[in-house]
């Protein structure tokens, strides 16, 4: 069994990574499937897979692959404007699964798992950006929360919505509950 | 997508990757030290003339380039900083320019230090000096495979891509939602066959007898030759020099840091 779990987290790191690639260009924001497939990681994997698998991604990440959204790398980008969100990844993979999986298939449980785990990006996320805005640019902190919100959170809500009922919709699918319990247990 | 081509990686054959790369990495340590404790241009050119001189013998210079490119971002901005916090008490303006040219540069010298070793070792190699660095090996095996298995998935995710076009699936056309939603007989195939495909690798490694004794050994393993003793005490005699010097509290140029370029002219 710990194998599987093993074997589960290397390829949903390795999926998170050719993931965050696919992007549908809109404009102001990019539309990139990188949340989506945090959530999934934990929603299909588990919260113990999901946080594992997430981890190795951003490790992956910093020693300086392009896996991050837009072919980006480098331990850098986790002190940039961004790291918050990276940072959050890990947690918001391993709360979805823990909620999703102690009553999978039920929608209602798969919701609120998506649901918490977007919660948690924007929670660790936004007052990162928020720290980042002030350090950088002097503002009250808040102002700096205001405009963070503003720049890092409400152009996104939509699309996270989107995401999240995607990642909801794949993960409650039968095959992929069948292929879960066949495989996984 | 060849996009994903970067991610595997280009076996090098130059004296630069046949160094140990425990050797490697204690040289990207010494970089990083030395650019914590001299914030001083001459040492800091020193250093990344180490470095540049180091990835253009071992054919990566375009790879390294564009890790500092990555990193202009963070350097702006130390640049800023460091210039307006020098400059709000009423510091001279030659003075404070010449704080922030420091830091930055010694900011960059940061950030690309340990770019040497992850752009010369392979990931095989990154493994031994993890197991060598006593990190359980399971973590280690994740964190190889799952670089190993992304090219895999990526060529998965086009063949499942192809098959449902040749369906009729229009992929690249429509608005944004109706792409989102044709993205799903896409994800739905791909996630079912990375969890068949985790249960085959764990029958696989089960089968190999992953994880059942303690030790483990290595098909290749980890040998110092004398080469690379040699280059270990090469810079190990001058990281002590340098930070003797420092401890000494010799900075050639320290004057490019502060004020008295600026005052002896």
């Amino acid at each position: 069994m710990l194998l599987v779990k093993i074997s589960l987290a290397v390829l949903f790191a390795a999926l998170t990574a050719v993931g965050s690639q696919i992007t549908i260009p809109t404009s102001p924001v990019p539309f990139t499937l990188q949340t989506f497939f945090v959530l999934l990681a934990g929603l299909v994997g588990g919260p113990r897979v999901g946080f594992v698998s997430i981890l190795i991604y951003l490790l992956m990440g910093a020693i300086g692959l392009p896996v991050f959204a837009n072919l980006r790398g480098g331990w850098e980008v986790f002190l940039g404007p961004t790291g918050g969100y990276l940072a959050s990844f890990p947690l918001a993979a391993a709360a979805a699964g823990y909620l999703y999986r102690r009553r999978m298939p039920r929608l209602s449980s798969a919701v609120l798992g998506a649901a918490v785990g977007e919660a948690i990006i924007y929670l660790i996320g936004v007052p990162w950006l928020a720290g980042w805005l002030s350090f950088t640019r002097g503002l009250s902190l808040l102002d700096s929360i205001s405009s963070a919100a503003w720049i890092g959170m409400i152009p996104f809500l939509v699309w996270d919505a989107v995401k999240a009922a995607v990642a909801v919709y794949v993960s409650t699918r039968r095959q992929v509950v069948l292929a879960i319990e066949k495989y996984v247990g | 997508m060849s996009i994903f081509e970067g991610l595997r990686f280009r076996p090098g054959k130059s004296f630069i990757h046949r160094i140990d790369p425990r050797v490697k990495l204690s040289i990207s340590i010494f970089i990083l030290s030395l650019a914590a404790i001299y914030v001083d241009i001459i040492v800091l050119t020193l250093l990344i003339s180490v470095e540049a001189f180091t990835v253009a013998r071992a054919g990566v210079l375009r790879l390294w380039l564009r890790t500092l490119r990555g990193s202009i971002y963070l350097a702006l901005l130390v640049f800023i900083i460091t210039l307006v916090t020098r400059l709000l008490p009423g510091g001279p303006l030659a003075e404070s320019l010449g704080y922030a040219v420091t830091y930055t540069y010694r900011l960059v010298v940061f950030l690309t230090s340990f770019s040497l070793f992850f752009l010369t070792t392979t990931p095989e190699e990154i493994a031994l000096t993890l197991s060598r660095l006593r990190i359980p090996y399971e973590y280690i095996f994740a964190f190889v495979s799952a670089i190993r298995f992304t090219p895999v998935l990526a060529d998965e995710m086009r063949s499942i891509m192809d098959a449902q076009r040749s369906r009729g699936l229009e992929l690249d056309r429509g608005r944004l939602l109706s792409r989102v939603r044709k993205l799903i007989p896409v994800l739905i195939p791909l996630l079912v066959n990375v969890l068949r495909r985790s249960y085959e690798l764990a029958e696989a490694m089960e089968v190999k007898c992953f994880g059942a004794s303690k030790k483990r050994t290595y098909l290749r393993d980890l040998n110092i030759k004398p080469s690379d003793y040699a280059i270990l005490a090469a810079a190990i005699t001058l990281f002590a020099t340098a930070i003797y010097l420092r401890v000494m509290g010799y900075a050639p140029l320290q004057i490019l840091t502060g004020l008295e370029l600026f005052n002896g002219m």
